[in-house]
């Protein structure tokens, strides 16, 4: 019964419109599933690499030694321990607080260890431990202490001879200061120091690895497994600064998904307008011949059916192909080995064919199904038009199917569907307008340009087609281009050249006037010191806060150890007051005068369930400390600046002990800084952050790289788009061409007449498309993103000349291939 | 299969009015007709004068807005769209003025098309005969854009006659064909229906055509004059 069917559809691979839809289809599966091939793997290698800077997949942390259930859960997997602690190594008659590690034989499992064996030479990656015996020691150690490698130091019942120098340490930690510099030896050796007893204070972590599937398994056993003092940590969680950037481009990538589908949505949907038309006349003789609506929907069906078929295999085989030579180009740039591909993209492919068409070509077949048989005798017969509703729930339920399975949070598809849907309503409506404007345009001379004015007001339907499909893939494009745009200077901006790249801690008082010139000689100008007092949060309103009655990991991380508090009377760069008030300068106010208030951290506000008025209790090495909240203050984590959980008024905390921190960007090629640095201030440890930097530098690098490649497949689409409407103008002219040739018209008149009117209608969906994209970029940026949006003309003038240029070269494509062909044989071909 | 002795086809008080603008525009107005079983009927007529329209009641095609057709036993208006399309599969064939092939078919594959909507497993040895007896035994896998006019109107006759329907609606079917090829067409399609008995509604403004059926009405402004 179907052998006729079969036979329609096989022919209709004849047709243009088909083979654009297979295309259009075939870019959405590609898109999707390149992307979904290749996100999944970047994704995934990032996180390796976001892995390197814990030193792990997972890490339990705890101020007691692990419990015996962690143990038991981690005992199949790659495992190493890690003590850490502070403790004073002694060289003859000096002496040095240093942060001990003790790490055992397979430390790091992810990311690369690099040390010399001198201190000016560069580091490089080695495996393996410090031997029982040996330590290695940042390059502070050896300043401080005078020594050189091969001396020996004391530490607790043990010596130890310095072997080598720690260059670069990948799990450095949460925050990049310390407040000593870095000793570490081997685990077999700690135990003869004598330094671990029951009492001490130290904390014990257990690095874990494994593959991918493995450390999503057991996160959850081991979340429930954990002791009160036991803590999970996980790459996410790691550093701030990675996550920033990953989180972001992952949102990005998965918005250049959706938005491409999008984008060749609207050339589905152009191209379905246009196939479906053409089937009006066959689908009239059908029903005449006594075909029901049945019959006919299983024959658009098969032919769906086979085309999400063929797609899905070739856009898939595609992208899983460019999928490949993406990772093998950028693979020198993307420096990370990439896991194996997955099949979860195939289904996506799938799915996404499946529902692009059903959404974006339905609403056609749906309507010319409808088309009435007496059509073979009365060309006009149609029925009522519900078709334009009818496009607008499908497409709106399509897009939304995209956006909010692939986008996977609710606010980013919110925000992208309201304004998809805003625009789509704005455009028809402008449409409208501009349809009911040139009604009223009278060609008087018949020059070319004003036919083509008069055009736009005679053919209604054409136009808003016209401004919304390219409006829709303008409005997509731009919104793309602009976030992409933020997203690199935003990264560029947040840690840019002369980001401060050495710390200097343990500032005392009394050094701070000398430091200042001695920073000053060296053309260090304008550098910020904070004064720091460590700190534990003690109470909450009175009431003792206990890290066990918290459920936030931020809350319960702050309530077990000290935390850093500051003072200052401007507001910190990068920081956003959320709530309440900043200080105000109070003249006159003195050191003796109750402490007007505290600004926290909103986060760990929130984590800690605390309030604007408030009051927070600190210990500050065995004294109280009280003040009410007076703001909660919004902080860029992901900038390599001090930043500081609380800040207090400018002195409140004088009575404190209190040392001084500050960071300072030195040039590549001074490199006695350090050593001069030391040689005057014994007491300041320096921290070169260098490492972290180039390292976190090299993820954003990859990132952008990744955004810039995805933003290509959109770019794609949009061609897809241009080409689409070339091929339905092209049906929708040639009778209209031929006529006017007939009638006399001349080429430049024809010519005149359809640029004219493609410019214009290209200009109306240029501007509302990036406007739109402005509106929907903006709220985009602040709300989901939380990036600064920035606001400029630039965008829309290159939108509005995108669709002047696209839709110009559309009419341009039309007249091409209609305007020298003789009206006789454009007549007989329609 | 009653061939004779009925009506095949009943209209009674058949009115098609359109709504054009603000305006109601009479295309058809209290149109009577009875048409017998295997009787050639022909309705002549000025161009726009309402021929197309009233074959496309009678054939069930579309529906009055006044009165009622009843098309070999059933009443069109108790029929919806789909089983006004079951009655006329099988039972009823077509031939217009302008072919109304499937351009993306062969002539072969155009001719079986009606015996495969209703499940004719024979489809493509019939269609070969049907057209072997219009003289096309030699263009079967022509597509109608390879076909001239006049073979173009052999198909669809072929197609017409293949399913051998009881009632042939026939609609300008020498239109767009000259003097000739169209006197050919004419015969052909007489003689086929002679042989078989159909019944045969035709719409013409060709007064010599009409004048080789049975019963002749005009048509003048929507309303039906009595045969001639």
């Amino acid at each position: 019964m179907f052998s006729l069917s079969l036979k329609r559809a096989a022919r209709d691979w004849r047709l243009r419109e088909i083979r654009l839809l297979l295309m259009a289809l075939t870019i959405s599966v590609l898109a999707i599933t390149s992307i979904g091939f290749f996100t999944d793997r970047v994704d995934r290698g990032m996180r390796l690499q976001g892995a390197a800077l814990l030193g792990a997949d997972l890490l339990v942390q705890s101020s007691r030694p692990l419990s015996d259930s962690v143990r038991q859960l981690t005992r199949a997997f790659n495992a190493t321990d890690v003590v850490e602690f502070r403790s004073v190594i002694l060289s003859g008659e000096r002496s040095l607080l240093t942060e001990v590690k003790a790490v055992g034989e397979t430390y790091p499992l992810r990311g690369e260890l690099q040390t010399s064996t001198a201190l000016d030479q560069p580091g490089s990656t080695i495996t393996g431990t410090p031997k029982p015996g040996e330590a290695w020691a940042a390059a502070d150690v050896f300043y401080q202490l005078g020594l050189i490698p091969g001396s020996s130091v004391q530490l607790g019942n043990s010596s130890f001879i310095l072997t080598r120098i720690i260059k670069f340490e990948p799990d450095a930690g949460g925050s990049v200061f310390r407040f000593a510099p870095r000793l570490m030896i081997n685990l077999t050796s700690l135990a003869e120091t004598g330094l671990i007893t029951p009492a001490s204070r130290a904390t014990y972590k257990l690095l874990i690895s494994g593959d991918e599937q493995a450390m999503l398994g057991l996160r959850h056993p081991l979340q429930q497994a954990l002791s009160p003092a036991e803590t999970l940590l996980t790459v996410e969680q790691g550093r701030p600064e990675v996550n920033a950037a990953l989180d972001r481009a992952v949102r990005f990538m998965k918005l250049a998904t959706v938005l491409t589908i999008i984008i060749a949505g609207a050339a589905v949907a152009l191209t379905t307008m246009s196939y479906a038309r053409r089937e009006r006349h066959t689908i009239a003789i059908l029903k005449t011949l006594g075909a029901t609506h049945s019959r006919l929907w299983k024959d658009y069906a098969l032919r769906f059916v086979m085309l999400v078929f063929i797609a899905c295999v070739i856009g898939s085989l595609l992208g899983l192909v460019f999928q490949f030579v993406l990772a093998h180009l950028l693979s020198s740039l993307l420096n990370i080995s990439l896991p194996a591909v997955s099949y979860k993209p195939l289904v996506a492919g799938l799915a996404t064919a499946a529902l692009t068409l059903s959404g974006f070509a339905l609403p056609s077949i749906l309507r010319v199904i409808q088309t009435p048989p007496m059509r073979v005798m009365r060309a006009e017969a149609t029925r009522p038009r519900r078709q334009v509703l009818l496009s607008i729930i499908c497409i709106s339920m399509a897009m939304a199917g995209f956006l909010f399975w692939q986008a996977g949070e609710f606010e980013l598809a919110a925000i992208v569907f309201v304004g998809l849907v805003g625009g789509l309503g704005l455009m028809l409506f402008v449409s409208w307008l501009v349809t009911r404007m040139f009604q009223r345009f009278h060609v008087h001379r018949g020059g070319g340009w004003q036919l083509g004015l008069a055009n736009i007001g005679r053919y209604g339907r054409r136009a808003a087609l016209l401004i919304t499909t390219i409006g829709i893939g303008i409005f997509a494009l731009s919104l793309l281009s602009n976030v992409r745009e933020d997203l690199l200077t935003a990264w560029q901006n947040r840690i840019p050249e002369q980001a401060p790249n050495h710390f200097m801690v343990n500032i005392q008082a009394a050094d701070l006037g000398a430091l200042d010139i001695f920073l000053k000689q060296r053309k260090l100008d304008d550098t910020q010191v904070y004064p720091m007092i460590r700190g534990r949060l003690r109470a909450i309103n009175g009431m003792p806060a206990r890290a066990e009655n918290f459920e936030n990991r931020q809350a319960k991380n702050t309530l077990r150890r000290e935390i850093n508090l500051t003072t200052s009377l401007v507001l910190p760069a990068e920081n956003k007051i959320l709530a309440g008030h900043w200080f105000k300068s109070q003249p006159g106010q003195g050191i003796n005068q109750p402490p007007p208030g505290i600004s926290v951290e909103s986060e760990l506000a929130k984590g800690l369930g605390v309030m604007l008025n408030d009051t927070l209790d600190f210990d500050i090495g065995g004294r109280s400390f009280s003040a009410p909240v007076t703001s909660l203050r919004q902080v860029q984590w992901d900038t390599m600046q001090p930043n500081f959980y609380v800040i207090a008024a400018p002195g409140a905390l004088d009575d404190y002990p209190t040392s001084y921190i500050t960071a300072v960007h030195i040039r590549e090629s001074d490199t006695r800084f350090t050593t001069n640095l030391v040689a005057a201030f014994p007491n300041i440890t320096v921290l070169d952050v260098r490492a972290i930097l180039k390292q976190i530098r090299r993820i954003i690098e990859q990132v952008s790289n990744a955004v810039e490649v995805v933003f290509a497949f959109s770019l794609l689409g949009g061609i897809i788009v241009l080409l689409a409407a070339i091929q339905t103008q092209r049906n929708e002219r040639r009778q209209e061409i031929a006529i006017l040739k007939t009638l006399g018209a001349s080429e430049r008149q024809i010519k005149r007449s359809v640029a004219t009117e493609f410019m214009v209608l290209g200009a109306l969906a240029g501007i509302i498309g990036t406007g739109l994209a402005t509106l929907t970029g903006w709220v985009l940026a602040e709300q989901v993103l939380d990036l600064h949006y920035q606001v400029s003309w630039q965008p829309v003038v290159w939108g509005i000349l995108a669709g002047i240029v696209g839709l110009g070269g559309v009419g341009y494509g039309v007249i091409l291939s209609l305007v020298r062909t003789p009206p006789t044989r454009l007549l007989q071909e329609f | 299969m009653d061939k004779q002795g009925h009506d095949h086809i009943q209209a009674g008080g058949l009115g098609k009015q359109l709504i054009s603008g603000d305006r109601k525009l009479d295309i058809l107005s209290d149109i009577n007709i009875n048409i017998p079983a295997a009787s050639a009927v022909a309705v002549v007529g000025a161009s726009g004068s309402g021929k197309s329209t009233l074959l496309g009641l009678l054939a069930g095609l579309d529906l009055p807005t006044a009165g009622n057709v009843n098309l070999l036993g059933h009443s069109l208006n108790d029929l919806n769209e789909d089983q006004r399309a079951q009655l006329r599969a099988g039972r009823v064939g077509f031939v217009f003025q302008s072919f109304q092939l499937l351009p993306g078919l062969t002539a072969l594959e155009n001719v079986g098309l009606p015996l495969e909507l209703i499940g004719d497993p024979q489809s493509r040895e019939r269609a070969r005969d049907a057209l072997g007896s219009v003289g096309l035994q030699d263009r079967l896998d022509h597509f109608p854009r390879q076909l001239s006019g006049g073979e173009q109107q052999r198909v669809a006759l072929a197609r017409a006659f293949v399913i051998e329907p009881e009632v042939l609606f026939s609609d300008e079917p020498t239109g767009n064909l000259d003097k000739n090829t169209g006197q050919q067409i004419a015969d052909l399609m007489f003689s086929l229906r002679d042989a078989r008995q159909t019944t045969l509604v035709l719409v013409t403004h060709d007064e010599h055509l009409a004048s080789r059926c049975d019963i002749q009405y005009t048509l003048d402004a929507g309303v039906l004059k009595t045969p001639l």
